[in-house]
């Protein structure tokens, strides 16, 4: 995953990659990473968790949008099944 | 099958599947920066004027596609592409090592192109590519990925006009 994303970067597009491994994140580089130690196979959480799924999107884009050094990797805080996901301001992007 | 086949593939099956155990296996891949390089792409234009294409690694496909070959020692670093309409429609996972029972309740999981098409609805990102790009992480020899298989996929991504990809592992 990080090494496809280095290699989509080299072409000039930006790449935000998901990881639920830390160290491999740390040791590959991907550009920017957005990390949770959440179970593998549920990169992007519970099935037909909506607002979840949302959260996580929105994490990405504000990642891509103030990222402006190569490797940043963010520890995002939810907790496997134990979060309150509210809608996120997607305004905040613009 | 040899016996140190066979032992690779309980490994990978078993660390998949349990998470705590790949991440102490992770300390064996090597500290790398792979190439030596680091690059990186500043995003150039508001995120509401921004075409995005979703990748995965899961091992997701359609059901007509070749399945990834989940025998081959040094894993597989091919890929497969199919749109996000054909997609949400019927799909497989072939990517054994994996518990794949979310992505298959629910393709968002790993392909959130329902999420992204909202999003697109309220000005939020400009275009989904129709296009998605789909690994199977099971990648022993990374040689053939780094050198042939993601650099034709980054190419394409260029060439159809794509400004950001969002990437989900397993």
């Amino acid at each position: 995953m990080g090494l496809i994303a280095r290699e989509i970067e080299k072409q000039g597009i930006a790449t935000v990659a998901f990881g639920l491994t830390r160290m491999y994140l740390e040791r590959i580089h991907p550009p920017r990473a957005l990390f949770l130690k959440w179970p593998f196979g549920n990169p992007l959480g519970e099935p037909g968790n909506i607002l979840q799924q949302k959260t996580l999107i929105f994490d990405a884009l504000k990642l891509l949008k103030e990222s402006r050094i190569p490797g940043v990797i963010v520890d995002l805080p939810y907790r496997w099944r134990r979060h309150a996901y509210t809608e996120p301001d997607f305004s905040q992007l613009q | 099958m040899g016996i140190w086949h066979k032992l690779d593939k309980l490994l990978a099956r078993t660390a998949g599947r349990y998470g705590d155990l790949m991440r102490l296996l992770v300390k064996v891949i090597p500290s790398a920066k792979p190439d030596g390089s680091d690059p990186f792409t500043v995003l150039s234009k508001p995120i509401s004027e921004c075409k995005i294409a979703l990748l995965t690694t899961c091992g997701v496909h359609l059901p007509t596609q070749m399945p990834f070959d989940m025998d081959a020692r040094s894993g597989d670093p091919s890929y497969r592409a199919f749109t996000w309409q054909d997609i949400r429609k019927a799909y497989v996972i072939s990517h054994s090592h994996i518990n794949a029972d979310s992505i298959m309740k629910d393709i968002n999981v790993a392909v959130p192109g329902d999420r992204i098409e909202e999003l697109i609805t309220q000005g939020v990102v400009a275009a989904l590519h129709p296009t998605v790009y789909s690994f199977m992480g099971y990648i022993v020899n990374t040689k053939p990925l780094v050198r042939t298989y993601a650099p034709e996929v980054a190419k394409k991504l260029k060439q159809d006009g794509v400004d950001i990809a969002v990437i989900t592992p397993c």
